[in-house]
């Protein structure tokens, strides 16, 4: 069932999520042909590659604010709205809802990112910002492998994997302040909006009681720096979001299968 | 074999004010049953509760014996007031949709009815009508072979032509074990069909009888003495 869940999840973001990163790129493309054979010479000239770029600018911000507003939605609207009336009539397990959103969600995430960046490339890209990448690349190998005595690519891997933790703990995260809204009989948008930035005050008591503790313990020489310092404190900054993660969505999981209450 | 629906002192409260009080209730299967009640009775707060859509204040409400769970979700077919259709879909994905997720759904049954109420299925549903979307939404819950349909206000926005054919549908498309509850407050349009009704008002139930031993006992029709209990 949470196949199916997923494959309808897709099928109703798909159409929005399509034509935004189409858009994306061709105005990359643009962007990137005008600022390329358009000298500043001419105002006119000069006037229209303005547009072109703050077009530019403007979409990439939607495809972000885009991504941030149908996560949110999609979960509020088919789960606590009217199509709620069809989705928890479905035969179909709280858990399969919760991850049904969830791993669509972090998909649309990781490709909004991928197209993003992309389309900067695509409207900067010269030989000499490759170059310069390259250059820093190099020196962050050898810095790495001087100094921390890890291959850069297994710090990148495990960057790459704290990213994709913190960005599910953060989706949950909306989840947990919608389904906290949803426990008032009115006002629950506000509420949900209040029960978020309640939420976040309390961790941010919580971790900076816990990093505070953990910093005067070390020592930070850099010489003090291996591989297996680095992995272990990513270890535990992943573990910590893990635990957060699993904390909101057991919040969601148990106000939908023990008090869900459909207006 | 136990009733296909029983309410056990149910009771719902909404921030304090109580919708339904301690009902007890059981339904037989194999009937067509009215829950019949002015605005605001509680008709809808029991299909909820019975869908598992609210949470019981205290009580019980079982469907088969159960509470309402993934399990009797797979035999009650639903019909909320609410349109739950989503806007981006045709009515072919949401016939998919069905098929998909609900083992007892007919396609051709849905599609056989589709035809006859003259709605393609290449319809999408953003720029239908609200009562062709009830009518929509009402071929999907009946193509369902169910053991329990829960109908809350199947005719209110559908027009008088349409009513009789939707009626015919509920009574054709039942299996003998199934049972129907209906909830409406039109009470003239549904009488024809009904086996049982309930009367509910202000949270209670007022009356559970046949239709025949009203005629017989009380000799009045539904209609009539509804209007008798519930006078204002």
């Amino acid at each position: 069932m949470l196949g199916k869940l997923i494959k309808y999840e897709f099928k109703a973001t798909y159409r929005l999520f399509l034509p935004t990163y189409l858009g994306t790129i061709l105005f990359a493309i643009l962007a990137k042909l005008f600022t390329s054979i358009n000298s500043l010479a001419t105002f006119a000239g000069g006037a229209f590659m303005g547009v072109i770029i703050a077009i530019y600018v403007i979409i990439i911000l939607m495809s972000l604010v885009l991504t941030l507003v149908l996560i949110i939605q999609r979960f509020y609207k088919n789960l606590t709205k009217d199509e709620g009336y069809l989705s928890h009539t479905l035969p179909v397990g709280v858990d399969s809802h919760i991850w049904g959103k969830l791993i669509p969600a972090v998909v649309w995430n990781i490709a909004t990112t991928v197209v993003v960046v992309a389309s900067i490339l695509i409207a900067t890209g010269s030989k000499e910002v490759f170059d310069g990448i390259a250059y820093v690349w190099q020196w962050f190998t050898e810095f790495f492998a001087a100094y921390v005595q890890m291959p850069l690519w297994l710090f990148i891997l495990e960057l790459c994997i704290i990213v994709l933790i913190s960005t599910a703990s953060s989706i949950v995260n909306f989840y947990s302040a919608i389904a906290i809204g949803h426990l008032f009989t009115k006002r629950r948008v506000l509420m949900s909006i209040v029960a978020y930035f309640g939420m976040a005050f309390i961790v941010s008591m919580i971790s900076s009681g816990i990093t505070g503790g953990i910093w005067t313990d070390l020592d930070y020489t850099l010489t003090n720096i291996t591989g297996s310092t680095v992995t272990i404190a990513l270890a535990i900054y992943a573990l910590y979001e893990v635990v957060l993660a699993a904390i909101y969505y057991f919040i969601t999981r148990y106000i939908f299968s023990r008090r869900l209450n459909l207006e | 074999m136990s009733f296909i629906l029983e309410c056990r002192g149910l009771t719902k409260h909404y921030a304090g004010r109580p919708a339904l009080n301690g009902i007890d209730l059981q339904l037989e299967r194999g009937r067509i049953i009215g829950l019949l009640g002015p605005n605001g009775s509680g008709k809808t707060t029991l299909i909820k509760l019975a869908n598992g859509l609210l949470t019981p204040t205290s009580g019980e409400i079982l469907i088969a014996g159960s509470k309402p769970g993934i399990e009797t979700k797979k035999t009650v077919a639903y019909l909320p007031e609410q349109t739950y259709l989503s806007d981006w879909m045709r009515v072919r994905d949401m016939l998919a949709y069905f098929a998909d997720f609900y083992e007892n759904f007919r396609v051709d049954k849905a599609q056989d009815m589709l035809r006859r109420l003259n709605i393609g299925e290449g319809d999408r549903l953003k720029t239908m009508s609200k009562g062709t979307k009830e009518k929509v939404q009402l071929i999907l819950v009946m193509s369902r072979e169910a053991d329990l349909y829960l109908l809350d206000e199947p005719i209110g926005g559908v027009d008088p032509a349409a009513r009789d054919y939707i009626l015919e549908t509920i009574i054709s498309n039942y299996s003998e074990n199934a049972t129907v509850l209906i909830s409406t407050h039109l009470i003239t349009d549904v009488e024809k069909v009904l086996d049982e009704v309930i009367f509910i008002n202000q949270g209670s139930i007022a009356l559970q009888s046949t239709v025949d031993e009203i005629r017989e006992n009380r000799g009045t029709s539904v209609d009539a003495l509804f209007r008798e209990v519930f006078r204002c």
